[in-house]
């Protein structure tokens, strides 16, 4: 501030010489004015000379306290030490000073010192970090020289940290966040610089970290690794592209369907693809640029896109579908078939129920019960009497035991008291027993549903105590007795 | 408006005879009263000469709890002395010191200050508690002549005071404090207020000097963090 000030009293002396220029009785006194401001100016600018001397050594005081606290033994001192780290001292050079204390230091200082650096947010310790994980193998050092990287790293450190991912799961965990966090647009190109040296399982947990850092300009990059000859590296590029792709990247993941193992991959391809579709704002035509990147393949890659266009759903989709349906080709119908057993919602219930009714072939049969089990209770604008009542219709056409413990299971995504009412029968049959108590607790799971019918519950609670052989039946069944709840496993994402 | 008198004179007749548990609602032209002098100076000096004439009469303790709460409210110099000479009455003195916190004028303090030198025990911790609310700076001489008191309760309570007053001449007298042991956790907790207070109005070196008193070796390890922290706020601090 003085600084300032001193600069605005130049400019006042210049103005006050123009004064004087100006009026001929003032120029008598003209030297001794000019002398007095002089004057001032300079007390003012030693003034700040004197303050930013004191400002200095204060800091120097500051920093030597630190250092103090930091190198000590006793751990609460050293967070405060830790604190002035974080958020005090706010200069270049003593981020510096801080971050040369780090090889004197013990493992657990170094530690909370990394930690304070990456809060502290000044790159200017990143040479520091680098020079330090050359020179320890110790392990949680390493770990929080690697996540100090996240907020003081640049893009160089990024093969650094690719290595990481193939160390020990804390270094590796410490790695990938530090690879998500890196700020920069240059990081993306880095990351793909190195991905192409990776082994499968790295390219795989790399295109993971493009995609939670949304770098949309690495998705031709997601395309081409979606048709890579590891199904690692495929699998991983199509769940990168569900995560960011929309509708213009739909053509080039078709290539990605197609290439996928039937089955688990082909599943999950077809699911990205759908992903992708849905970002499209317009409902209507969500399934557009799917049925255009159809229209170029040969008749046996659209016989698995069809599929695939099914889950997509939609008036566009379901004229196409019916036209495989109703065509001559036994191979198409099939195809035509799945794709309509593979819509997303109960619209087509309907258009299933009457193929089932014309339909010879048991795998057939099969396929098309299985699509009615799965649609019937989907959540939506029915009523839930009537997706029950479509549950129990399609429970009359299952034959098999297997499909009758499909409908009891699925019976539970109508959460309402007619459905326990329903499903009480079924704990009674050894056969479907255990789906039926699974289903109980299921409901009973939701308190909203529990509370108000707590007689009827309390009771269906007690039949499954009594019957289930399911150790996390019983164990639900008993918590939600007394008005407890429990807690779902969590399922990881690569499950 | 002769309405409004009417039930005034009524219920300051109720007060006479008002005991905890009797009906309030007999009182509520006196509420009504509080609300509407507020803008006319005379109606509430004239309001408040009635309350002081309750409470220089013989009626219940109850009765005059609730004019010193009122008075709280509206009180004026002309309070004073009637509240000062409830302050060395045991079962009134909290009561007095409620309204003689509240009331701005000079003389309430010195009312307050006065009464340190005639009341003791629990009555003074009061006192004291009372000029440490009221952030009376001119008291400090003599609530620091309290520090060194025999009865731990009434050095405990200087020691606050001066903490809540948190000039320099309080942290002062604080620093120079030798209280007996057991007011000494209370002396620190009020030297870091005063230092607290310093660091807040940018008085670093002021602050500082505290701080560096409380972090030697025989201040309790807490009290240490908290002046090593201190410093470091002070250093952090620009000049």
């Amino acid at each position: 501030m003085p600084r300032t000030e001193a600069l605005e009293s130049v400019a006042l002396v210049t103005k006050v010489l123009a004064v004087v220029k100006r009026n001929p009785q003032y120029r008598l006194n003209c030297h001794r004015i000019v002398i007095a401001l002089v004057a001032i100016v300079l007390a003012i600018m030693l003034l700040d000379w004197r303050l930013a001397v004191a400002d200095d050594n204060q800091q120097d005081e500051l920093i030597k306290m630190v250092a103090d606290l930091i190198s000590g033994e006793d751990k609460d001192f050293r967070a405060v030490g830790f604190e002035s780290v974080r958020s005090g001292a706010k200069s270049a050079e003593a981020t510096r000073h801080f971050a040369a204390l780090l090889p004197k230091l013990s493992p657990e200082s170094q530690i909370g010192l990394l930690s304070a650096l990456a809060d502290r947010g000044d790159r200017e310790a990143r040479p520091a970090l680098i020079t330090l994980i050359s020179m320890t193998q110790n392990e949680a050092i390493r770990e929080a020289i690697l996540r100090a990287f996240g907020t003081l790293g640049e893009a160089a450190d990024v093969p650094v940290l690719v290595k990481s991912l193939s160390a020990s799961q804390r270094e590796r965990t410490a790695s990938h966040i530090s690879l998500k966090q890196l700020q920069g647009t240059e990081i993306a190109n880095a990351i793909l610089a190195v991905l192409p040296t990776c082994s499968a399982e790295l390219q795989s947990d790399l295109l993971e970290i493009l995609a939670d850092r949304r770098e949309t300009t690495t998705m031709p990059v997601m395309i081409q690794a979606a048709v890579n000859k590891d199904a690692i590296v495929r699998t991983a590029a199509m769940r990168a592209l569900s995560k960011i792709a929309g509708p213009e990247q739909v053509a080039g993941m078709v290539c990605g369907v197609l290439r996928a193992e039937t089955g688990r991959e082909r599943d999950e391809a077809e699911r990205a693809i759908v992903s992708a579709c849905l970002r499209n704002p317009d409902v209507t035509a969500q399934a557009a640029p799917l049925i255009q990147a159809m229209q170029g393949l040969a008749a046996a890659d659209a016989a698995v896109i069809v599929g695939t266009l099914g889950r997509v759903g939609g008036p566009d989709s379901l004229q196409i579908v019916e036209t495989w349906i109703k065509d001559s080709d036994a191979g198409k119908q099939q195809s035509g078939l799945r794709a309509l057993c593979n819509w997303p919602n109960a619209s087509i219930v309907p258009r299933l129920l009457e193929l089932f009714q014309q339909a010879d072939l048991p795998a057939t049969r099969a396929m098309l019960l299985a699509a009615l089990i799965r649609v019937a209770p989907l959540p939506d604008e029915r009523p839930n009497q009537e997706r029950l009542a479509l549950l129990e219709k399609t429970l009359l056409l299952c034959q098999e035991n297997d499909d009758r413990n499909r409908v009891i299971e699925r019976a539970r995504a109508i959460r309402t008291i007619e459905t326990l009412r329903f499903l009480l029968p079924f704990v009674e049959n050894p056969v479907t027993s255990e789906k039926a108590c699974g289903s109980i607790v299921e409901l009973a799971h939701h308190r909203d549903l529990r509370e108000p019918n707590k007689l009827e519950f309390d009771k269906a609670l007690d039949i499954v105590l009594a019957t289930s052989k399911n150790a996390e039946s019983l164990e639900r069944a008993k918590r939600y007795k007394i008005g407890q709840t429990w807690e779902r496993p969590k399922v990881t994402s690569k499950q | 408006m002769a309405d409004d008198a009417a039930k005034l004179d009524s219920a300051c007749e109720a007060l006479k005879a008002y005991n905890w548990g009797a009906d309030k609602n007999a009182l509520q032209p006196i509420e009504d009263a509080i609300v509407s002098t507020s803008s006319d100076a005379a109606a509430r000096a004239a309001l408040e000469a009635r309350l002081i004439a309750v409470l220089e009469s013989d009626v219940s303790r109850d009765a005059k709890d609730y004019v010193c709460r009122a008075l709280a409210v509206i009180g004026s110099t002309a309070s004073v002395p009637s509240l000062a000479t409830l302050l060395a009455k045991e079962e009134l003195s909290h009561m007095a010191r409620f309204a003689l916190e509240r009331i701005p004028s000079v003389q309430a303090a010195d009312a307050l200050r006065a009464a340190l030198a005639t009341v003791s025990g629990d009555l003074k911790v009061g006192v004291l508690s009372s000029l440490g609310n009221r952030g009376d700076a001119a008291s400090v001489t003599q609530i620091a002549a309290a520090l060194g008191d025999a009865d731990s309760k009434v050095a405990a309570a200087a020691a606050a005071a001066l903490g809540s007053i948190r000039t320099p001449e309080a942290a002062k007298a604080l620093a120079a404090a030798k209280p007996i042991a057991a007011a000494m956790s209370i002396v620190i907790d009020s030297r870091l207020a005063c230092a607290e207070a310093f660091l807040a109005q940018g008085k670093m070196e002021d602050a500082r000097a505290i701080y560096m008193l409380l972090v030697g070796e025989s201040n309790p390890k807490l009290i240490r963090l908290a002046a090593t922290r201190g410093i470091q706020t002070c250093l952090e601090q620009k000049r």
